[in-house]
């Protein structure tokens, strides 16, 4: 379970995050939406243990993820970031690899994350060739290959750059991680993808939780019309965006 | 296919090293000459070159290699980013200091102001080469070139103030040059350096893979970044000042060498660790080797000139591919 407690993050003098709290229960998916810069990259770093906390605590399964050993960590808590970067000219292989710094090696984890992201063939590739929809699959398998049974994925728009086909595939492969008894929060801007994967929608605006709780009551058409000025329309199972057609 | 690949580098690597070696040892003083090298020269003299490049060149080949894994920046060096120059000027200091009768400065060979001088200037290209709290690849290079210009022409003022009876040796060491007879205790500190950087990196290199991501990644993998920085920051700067209180300040074997090896076993740090300094050994021999076959009738040409004239094109062409997919970062 992760618990935050009235937590407040900083950039420099400015509160990018303020005194918010919030339970998550395992085996669930969480997605983050708000608008650019409300908070959620932040936010995303707090409940990683990746940014100092100004105020507050975050405690996953009861430890402190501040203060926690960074293997310790490592092994609970498999963190992508929003823009995936890398210095070395490694292969996709040896890149995802690098999610069992912390575990030890183990080829078949790495063989397998490959395998549910779909990007099997392109393991031989340099990861540098790739398209940023590829890198971002390769990195989530990396943390797939990190990630331990029971612990907690924190992803920052995870899908981005990704096809909807390969969007929807790796949305579909978070539910699973979550039902095998994971927790998953990320950050994202397609709506209606969240409203297709998500268990539960935490709402954040100007560094608040607006709202916490299940997919469709969050996910109300009006309400995300008015916060983010577009029309949504929700039908009998699905939530979908109406662009207005150029006049 | 990576086990293959790994095995080839380190094969074709070792040829070239005994290659160079042999080379080294028995070729004769210019091409023009055919007559065969004698004994005692090859033991005397030829031998002693031969372990200061060896030494200088395994330095120099781990520093670059950690260097460019702490700054994730492939253009990183002891030479570009002044490192050398700030060693050159410690021991400027310490010979001037000597000179005026503080002989202590230069104790065991000048080997803790090169140190002192080179970690200074590794903390100021630091400092100065980030931007909002990243590390900017070109910016740290430009840095590290204005500090080493700096560094140099401060080294300048000091000889100049230097007794002519001390100026010479100061002079020609500068340029970069293999000392055949060199001081032993200085020569037998930088094989152990030589040996002692390598099989640190080797530890350090699963960290240092999970270390080319961006930080909060390499953090949230299980690294500690202040550690591992405060670790690679301190080994680069004494094996570069080893290496140049050993040879001078000779420039882009630091560079070069990471390259040769990336280019023969891949990326990963686990067998660089080992292959940069056998390629920076190699390098080192292989232009020593030129220098000695060179004869343009006017003296040894210094070491540092051939591996300047063959470093700067490969330096131009990996800043031109760096800049053209976007930076290291």
């Amino acid at each position: 379970m992760l618990e935050i407690t009235n937590m407040t993050l900083k950039h420099g003098q400015r509160v990018a995050v303020c005194q918010t709290t919030m339970k998550l229960t395992g085996g669930q998916v969480v997605a983050l939406i708000g608008v650019n810069g409300s908070g959620k990259s932040t936010f995303l770093h707090g409940c990683a243990g990746l940014h100092p906390l100004a105020t507050g605590s975050v405690q996953w399964m009861g430890c402190d993820v501040t203060t926690m050993n960074f293997i310790s960590r490592a092994r609970a808590i498999a963190f992508v970031a929003q823009r995936p970067s890398l210095a070395a000219d490694f292969t996709v292989r040896e890149l995802v690899t690098l999610g069992r710094h912390a575990g030890g090696s183990d080829d078949a984890r790495v063989q397998s994350a490959m395998e549910d992201v779909g990007i099997r063939e392109m393991a031989e590739r340099p990861f540098a060739e790739l398209s940023m929809g590829e890198r971002q699959r390769a990195v989530l398998a990396r943390a797939l290959a990190q990630h331990e049974r029971g612990g907690l994925l924190v992803l920052d728009e995870p899908f981005s750059a990704m096809d909807p086909s390969a969007s929807l595939h790796c949305a579909r492969l978070l539910g699973e991680v979550a039902a095998r008894g994971g927790t998953v929060l990320m950050a994202i801007h397609d709506l209606p993808l969240a409203d297709a994967c998500a268990d539960s929608v935490c709402w954040l605006r100007g560094g608040v939780i607006l709202a916490h709780g299940a997919t469709a009551e969050v996910l109300d058409p009006v309400a995300l019309g008015a916060a983010f000025g577009c029309e949504f329309l929700r039908t009998n199972a699905s939530l979908a965006l109406m662009y207005p057609r150029r006049p | 296919m990576n086990r293959k690949r790994q095995t080839w580098g380190f094969i074709i690597l070792a040829a070239a090293f005994i290659a160079a070696a042999s080379w080294r040892l028995f070729a004769p003083r210019a091409f023009i000459s055919a007559s065969p090298v004698p004994w005692d020269v090859i033991l005397r003299l030829r031998c002693g070159g031969l372990a200061s490049a060896v030494a200088a060149g395994a330095c120099l080949g781990t520093s670059g290699l950690l260097l460019q894994a702490l700054l994730r920046n492939p253009l990183a060096s002891p030479f570009i980013l002044g490192l050398s120059s700030g060693a050159g000027l410690g021991v400027a200091l310490a010979a001037w200091m000597a000179s005026a009768g503080f002989g202590f400065a230069l104790a065991f060979g000048g080997v803790l102001p090169a140190a002192v001088g080179s970690l200074v200037s590794l903390l100021a290209v630091w400092m100065l080469g980030r931007r909002h709290g990243q590390i900017d690849p070109l910016s740290m290079v430009l840095a590290g070139v204005c500090l080493g210009t700096v560094a140099s022409a401060l080294t300048l003022l000091l000889e100049s103030l230097l007794p002519p009876e001390a100026r010479l040796p100061i002079t020609t060491w500068m340029m970069g040059r293999i000392p055949e007879l060199p001081p032993l205790d200085v020569l037998g500190l930088a094989l152990f350096a030589s040996v002692v950087g390598a099989i640190v990196s080797a530890r350090l290199a699963g960290t240092m893979d999970v270390a080319s991501v961006s930080d909060h990644e390499a953090a949230s993998m299980g690294v500690r970044l202040s550690v591992l920085r405060s670790s690679l920051f301190t080994l680069s700067g004494v094996l570069a000042a080893i290496a140049v209180v050993l040879v001078g300040p000779i420039a882009f074997v630091g560079f070069v060498a990471p390259h040769i090896a990336r280019m023969l076993l891949g990326s990963r740090h686990a067998p660089l660790a080992w292959a940069a300094p056998l390629a920076g050994a190699t390098v080192l021999v292989a232009a020593d080797a030129l220098r000695q076959s060179l004869d343009f009738g006017a003296g040894r040409v210094p070491v540092g000139v051939l591996t300047a004239l063959a470093g700067g094109p490969v330096f131009l062409i990996l800043l031109r591919r760096s800049r053209l997919i976007g930076g290291a970062n």
